[in-house]
């Protein structure tokens, strides 16, 4: 077990070491940067939850009651940024 | 009798303790989530979101925050891992390593909190450009680091209680996971984006 989590900890140091990469040399722009920061964080925090939480070894009933609410706030708060951009574009005008 | 519906006893197969930990870290996500998304739409409506962060000293000592926070991770994850195997010992040394990765992200924290203030930032105003940065950054730092204090105290009272059960352990594991699994989130999205360009 000892073994199993110091190399989760250590692929978690890797990604968070590739991430600080990116925003260090500036590898992207600011919209490719988000993207690419976000995908790692997903990875990191889904990787966190199956080892370390042990999400993936409980029923699935339980995955179904949590993860549902989260996706339905998430989509439902992505409708904002429409009028985010909107208003962006007032200010640039 | 065989019951027709076999989910009717016990659904989830856990614990109401567990059941409780998980239901209120599902709303916590989504606490998080509106402050994250809060902090973007003010961001990508304005037009001159600051980017204060320079890799030294403020991305530096971030990124020791998410060593620090990582490494606690791991000694819970190894604390649960003794506590399966009855180690009674081992489970309070590593809940003590744990809470020294939480004190050590506190303290590295506030610091910064303190850097930011000395250099003007306020929830309404900062130096640099939008005002709502100081308003986002200091509400969700702020809310991250109250649960990392909560759940260092939290720790505690684990590491004393001579009648805990693995359970309790496994359940204050779940938590401190999860507040490490919210700083990956805060961390490219406060930090990382809005490093300071060289």
């Amino acid at each position: 077990m000892t073994r199993l989590y110091t190399w989760i900890w250590l692929y978690l140091l890797g990604l968070t070491g590739i991430e600080l990469w990116l925003a260090y040399r500036h590898v992207f722009s600011p919209g490719t940067m988000l993207l690419v920061l976000m995908l790692l964080s997903v990875v990191k925090a889904g990787i966190i939850k199956n080892w370390f939480m042990h999400l993936g070894h409980e029923r699935l009933t339980l995955v179904l009651t949590l993860l549902p609410p989260l996706i339905l706030l998430l989509s439902l708060l992505f409708g904002f940024f429409p009028d985010a951009y909107r208003l962006y574009q007032l200010r640039t005008q | 009798m065989t019951p027709e519906w076999n989910g009717g006893g016990s659904p989830y197969a856990i614990g109401n303790k567990k059941l409780g930990m998980w239901l209120f870290l599902v709303s916590d996500s989504l606490t998080f989530a509106s402050l994250l998304i809060g902090c973007m739409y003010a961001r990508t409506a304005s037009t001159n979101w600051p980017a204060p962060f320079p890799v030294w000293p403020s991305i530096a000592f971030a990124s020791l925050m998410t060593f620090c926070l990582l490494t606690s991770s791991l000694t819970m994850a190894l604390a649960v891992a003794a506590s399966k195997r009855g180690d009674r010992r081992a489970v309070v040394q590593f809940i003590l390593w744990t809470m020294l990765g939480g004190a050590t992200f506190l303290v590295l924290h506030i610091n910064e909190w303190l850097r930011l203030i000395s250099e003007g930032v306020r929830p309404w105003t900062n130096p640099w450009g939008a005002p709502l940065f100081g308003a986002s950054f200091f509400a969700l730092t702020g809310l991250h680091m109250l649960h990392v204090f909560s759940g260092v105290v939290y720790l505690a009272v684990v590491a004393v209680r001579t009648r805990r059960t693995h359970e309790d352990v496994e359940i204050c594991g779940l938590y401190w996971h999860f507040v490490d699994l919210v700083w990956m989130f805060i961390f490219p999205l406060i930090y990382l984006m809005s490093a300071a360009p060289q």
